[in-house]
């Protein structure tokens, strides 16, 4: 052991020479050298955690340099997961450090991940983060969450037993995706650096807290900050049973869990109660298509909609249709799903709902309504 | 009438251009989120997770006057 390198850090009170041992014998998969990759990688290697597997299929682009401070301007276009790695090899030669210039996935993420004792989730993506959270839950790894937009950022500890042995997973603290179109695009929201840098830090620093087992990891909690405000938050998550049965249960069903669908076509994320519809309504930029046949009972006589039925949709165009808002209504909301994943493949990008309990639940609710 | 201060954080935050708000006259979790979607239209068909004094929580829930309330959008970028 080096004990001159981490001197600093033996010496404090509660770490000694037996946490430092421990830190050299952890080994830290970080998913994601980017913004909160970079500056966790950095810290990891300093404290000395022995091997450091980076996963990063990506290249380093001039626009990340702003904030992921492992990179210079030198490095634009070489691949990120085998530079960090370089950088981290020369900021600490006696670790261990395996770099995968390649995409997690179904196929290799529990090969992967098996490998190592703890997670660090710097990823960007939910396809993803849902993807790493359930490989960590079948492995039974400890997962540091993190991330960020625009001015802030959320962290916390998954999978980690507390003193009553509970374990959370990050669907409990998100059971449902949100809509591909509610989602800013990473170029699109903006971030200062300084942000993932204090986030991925945080991320770090939890990772050190459960090796060297000094302090109060946050084991099934959710902190979050904003560096405008200087507002730190913290939150229990507490398990969320009815989405249990989504979690895969073996590599097999691992394997064949399609992410992507999960995030971007389950009809079910798409639905909205009767409130949330009336409350659209009151939004001007909206447009009702009712996928019904024409002349079916009862008639909407109480707000505009449009009539084009289940078996026309597939041809229907909404390319003109400037609302922000498109909302199919049916009888009792079966055909209108239906509808839904005809059109969401159609218009990826478009806000495209469907009224849950169709026109039947809405009635029940709004017997006296007049347009 | 009850009266409930909510936390907004993220893109629900952006959505209502405030860090906080305040609900009248809801007795339960489900009420408090209709009158949130008819203040704020735009938050409808968004996803996210719903605390009470810093417990998340999942399916509805009474609440007690002066139950703090947060509202938690996923948060994507890394």
């Amino acid at each position: 052991m080096d004990m001159e390198r981490y001197h600093r850090q033996i010496i404090l009170p509660g770490f000694g020479e037996a946490a430092q041992n421990k830190l050299q014998q952890a080994k830290i998969l970080v998913i994601g050298a980017g913004g909160l990759g970079c500056p966790a990688l950095q810290y990891l290697a300093a404290a000395g955690v022995g091997t450091i597997g980076i996963v990063d299929y990506d290249a380093v682009d001039y626009s990340n340099l702003h904030r992921q401070t492992l990179y210079s301007a030198s490095d634009v276009g070489k691949l990120k997961a085998e530079t960090a790695a370089k950088k981290i090899n020369e900021l600490n030669a006696d670790i261990q450090i395996d770099a995968y210039s390649t995409k997690l996935d179904n196929s290799n993420a529990l090969d992967i991940i098996a490998n190592y004792s703890l997670v660090l989730d710097g990823t960007d993506n939910f396809a993803t983060r849902y993807l790493v959270n359930d490989a960590c839950v079948l492995l039974d790894k400890p997962l540091i969450y993190g991330a960020v937009l625009r001015f802030e950022g959320q962290a916390g500890v998954f999978n980690l037993a507390d003193g009553a042995g509970l374990k959370t997973n990050y669907r409990d603290l998100f059971p449902q995706p949100p809509l591909p179109s509610d989602v800013p695009s990473c170029a699109g929201a903006g971030v200062l650096g300084v942000l993932p840098g204090i986030i991925g830090t945080l991320q770090a620093t939890e990772a050190l807290k459960i090796i060297a087992n000094i302090g109060k990891p946050l084991c099934n909690m959710v902190i979050t900050y904003n560096i405008l405000t200087n507002r730190f938050y913290e939150f229990t998550v507490t398990p969320c049973n009815k989405n249990n049965y989504l979690v895969p249960k073996n590599s097999a069903e691992f394997a064949a869990f399609n992410y992507d669908w999960f995030c971007n076509l389950i009809y079910n994320n798409y639905e909205i109660s009767v409130s949330e519809f009336d409350a659209l309504r009151l939004n001007e930029s909206i447009m009702v298509i009712d996928v019904r046949e024409q002349g079916e009972f009862p008639p909407i006589d109480e707000f505009e909609c449009i009539n084009i039925p289940l078996g026309q949709i597939t041809d229907y165009s909404i390319e003109d249709c400037s609302a922000e808002n498109i909302i199919l209504i049916c009888q009792s909301g079966k055909r209108s799903a239906h509808a839904l994943e005809i059109m969401r493949k159609k218009y990826a990008a478009r806000r495209i709902l469907s009224l849950q309990g169709g026109i039947s639940e809405w009635k029940k609710h709004n017997s006296a309504i007049r347009k | 009438m009850k009266q409930h201060r909510i936390l907004a954080f993220g893109i629900i935050a952006e959505k209502i251009d405030a860090a906080e708000t305040t609900i009248e006259g809801a007795n339960d979790s489900e009420e408090l989120l209709r009158i949130l979607y008819l203040k704020y239209p735009q938050l409808s068909g968004m996803k996210f997770t719903v605390s009470i004094n810093r417990k998340i929580i999942h399916g509805n829930q009474l609440l007690a006057e002066g139950d703090e309330i947060g509202l938690l959008p996923p948060f994507s970028g890394g």
